[in-house]
């Protein structure tokens, strides 16, 4: 196509110029893309911290405790086993017995959430024996050992081999105390956690609060967090007396923070393109203009509106379809790197950890986000394309080469 | 039969307050195979009525046929596509696509018509030897000297098989060895093929060649000569 032809070869015309033009598309859209894959491997491997430090993938509570945290609505064995084992991808389960309560010592006191947790079966669910910086995970011999985190160990004063008090109301609504010894100091991915949530063993809290076989909490981990929302309805339907949620219920924050994101960084790589557009047709109602005569000429000649506007058009095109891509590659090969690889983010660890994010981000760029980008990138290109290309229709042609 | 015939052609611009009668009741006839000057001093109207003839710009009364057809009531579509398959162009400077060799620049307008590559570039090849350039297929305009690029200019105005050949001052720019040159061609396509040019200039030398002598002076004709 000789329309083609001539498009790409004025392009060259002024190299500098052109260059200039498709460098900042290459930047800007590389710069866009890594930003969306920077941000998804930091939701993605918050929302999966949390999942593995707290949430699981699925949990199932009497109807009753579910945010008022009732001592009483309990549930037992019977059923639910029986269906946890049924489901397919199950991963691993745990049951909890989850209280609020007051933690004193001499120096100080704290309201806390205390989980009364299978030892063994936690940890297939969560990770939090790994989180222990000091003592051990339940590895005694102690009467009633407890797990604290590293901010309530600040806050009482207190170290492993320490006592706290623990006060909370039992199943009757009878106020009962328990004095139990600091085992071990964990530090979590979250400070709000390390500062309000203790560990203590199923069985003594069962025993403390009066009901031996009864729980609060089933934790349960599928092989993918995809698949907590199919799990979830199932056992639903066969618990109906209960309460089944996935993480994205239980968590709302964690699944909306997806959308969320891509909104807003929609949003910023839309910003990003109108720039770019706003460069790309500035440039080339330039080169409209100082190629008047030549417009002229050609129209005179015999070539048509809607010839000579494709062949704006597709020079306009072409710049934006050489940046695009090559700024889009730039930043998929950068993302997928350090996707690998990681990005360090030294000296960010504190604020950070507060928000529950590691401070290595994996950042994430898939197929679909690609493909929206290069989309974007199209009609950035047609869009700017339209008003050199009506500039150049609008040119008469007897004015355009007489103007010597 | 005459190809180009005007009748009581006028153009006026308005200019602010003033009117500026351009051409004024300009009666014309050029027949197939004149090789025909409009002179005239500037601001005569040369430029205002060879764009009419050509069907660049509209006149404000009167009417121009050519081989009969009155061009004056084409819509601005069909005069484009007139342009391309009746009138070739020659124009004093700016002739050529500048990022298209000498070759391309000629088989562009038989592209626009729709005329088939090989044919396309078979007679690209035979119109640029014919004007002296077959050494120049490749080169750009900016590679050639001025007078090259009009004679590029040239074969591109017949590689369409025109009915005319319309030239404003296509040798304004030209020293007087690339002139004669220039006219040379253009008198042996004239005698050889019977190809019909029409061209405005001020250069006596031009003049002195030319078969036919039309002279403008305010958007008037006030001489119509045949030499020799
Ligand atoms: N677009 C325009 N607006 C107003 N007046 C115009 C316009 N174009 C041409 N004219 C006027 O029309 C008259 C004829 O101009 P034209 O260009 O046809 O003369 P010309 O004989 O070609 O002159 P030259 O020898 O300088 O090329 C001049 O007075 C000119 O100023
Ligand atoms: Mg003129």
């Amino acid at each position: 196509m000789v329309l083609f032809k001539i498009a790409w070869r004025n392009i060259w015309r002024n190299k500098l110029r052109s260059l200039v033009v498709i460098l900042s598309i290459v930047v800007g859209i590389f710069a866009g893309v890594f930003t969306i894959a920077f941000s998804y491997g930091l939701n993605q491997q918050r929302t999966e911290s949390m999942l593995r430090s707290m949430v699981s993938h699925i949990q199932i509570h009497h109807p009753g405790f579910v945010g008022e945290y009732a001592a009483d609505k309990t549930m037992d064995n019977g059923q639910v086993q029986q269906e946890l084992e049924r489901l397919p991808q199950l991963e691993a389960y745990t049951k909890r017995v989850v209280v609020q309560g007051l933690a004193q010592t001499a120096a100080n006191s704290a309201g806390v959430m205390v989980q009364g947790i299978d030892p063994v079966a936690e940890a297939t669910v969560t990770d939090m024996h790994q989180k222990v910086i000091s003592g051990s995970y339940f590895d005694t011999k102690s009467r009633n050992p407890v797990l604290i985190g590293t901010k309530l160990a600040e806050k009482l004063k207190t170290q492993v081999g320490k006592y706290v008090v623990f006060t909370f109301q039992d199943k009757l609504g009878e106020v009962v105390s328990a004095r139990c010894k600091v085992v071990g100091i964990y530090k979590s991915i979250s400070s709000k956690i390390d500062e309000t949530l203790v560990f203590a063993q199923i069985h003594d809290l069962q025993n403390l609060l009066g009901m031996p076989s009864e729980f609060h909490e089933v934790a349960v981990v599928m092989q993918e967090a995809g698949q907590a929302r199919t799990g979830a309805a199932q056992l639903q339907a066969a618990l109906p007396s209960l309460t089944v949620r996935a993480w994205q219920e239980v968590s709302p924050e964690l699944g909306y923070a997806d959308e969320t994101m891509s909104s807003s960084l929609f949003i910023i790589m839309g910003i990003i393109m109108l720039a770019l557009m706003g460069g790309i047709v500035n440039t080339m109602l330039m080169a409209v203009l100082e190629r008047t005569r030549e417009l002229g000429m050609v129209r005179c000649v015999g070539m048509g509106r809607v010839k000579v506007f494709v062949m704006i058009m597709i020079e306009t095109a072409l710049l934006s379809l050489i940046g695009g891509p090559l700024g889009l590659a730039v930043g998929a090969s950068f993302s997928a790197y350090y996707g690998k690889a990681g990005i360090p983010l030294t000296g960010f660890d504190q604020g950070l950890e507060a928000f529950g994010i590691s401070n290595v981000v994996y950042p994430v760029i898939t197929a679909t986000e690609i493909m929206q980008v290069m989309a974007m990138v199209l009609a950035t290109a047609l869009l700017s394309a339209i008003v050199p290309g009506i500039r150049a229709i609008r040119l008469k042609p007897a004015e355009a080469v007489r103007a010597f | 039969m005459s190809v180009i015939i005007t009748k009581q052609l006028a153009k006026a611009y308005i200019d602010g307050p003033n009117t500026i009668h351009a051409l004024q009741a300009v009666d014309l006839e050029i027949a197939q195979g004149e090789f025909t000057a409009i002179v005239g001093p500037s601001g005569s109207g040369k430029t205002t009525l060879l764009n009419i003839i050509g069907g660049l710009d509209a006149c404000t009364s009167g009417q121009v046929f050519i081989d009969g057809r009155d061009i004056t009531t084409l819509k601005d579509k069909e005069l484009t596509n007139f342009r391309l398959q009746h009138i070739g162009f020659v124009f004093q400077a700016y002739n050529l696509i500048p990022v298209l060799s000498a070759r391309e620049n000629v088989e562009f307008i038989m592209l626009l018509q729709g005329v088939d590559k090989k044919a396309r570039r078979q007679r690209a090849d035979e119109l640029l030897l014919a004007v002296g350039l077959e050494g120049q297929l490749h080169k750009r305009p900016a590679e050639m000297s001025g007078g090259q690029q009009q004679r590029v200019a040239v074969a591109r105005a017949l590689a369409a098989k025109p009915r005319f050949v319309l030239a404003d001052e296509p040798t304004a720019n030209l020293d007087s060895e690339s002139t004669a040159n220039l006219l040379d061609i253009m008198a042996r396509l004239n005698a050889e093929e019977h190809t019909t040019f029409v061209f405005s200039t001020h250069d006596q030398r031009v003049i002195d060649r030319a078969r036919r002598v039309i002279t403008l002076q305010d958007g008037r004709i006030t001489a119509d000569v045949y030499n020799g």
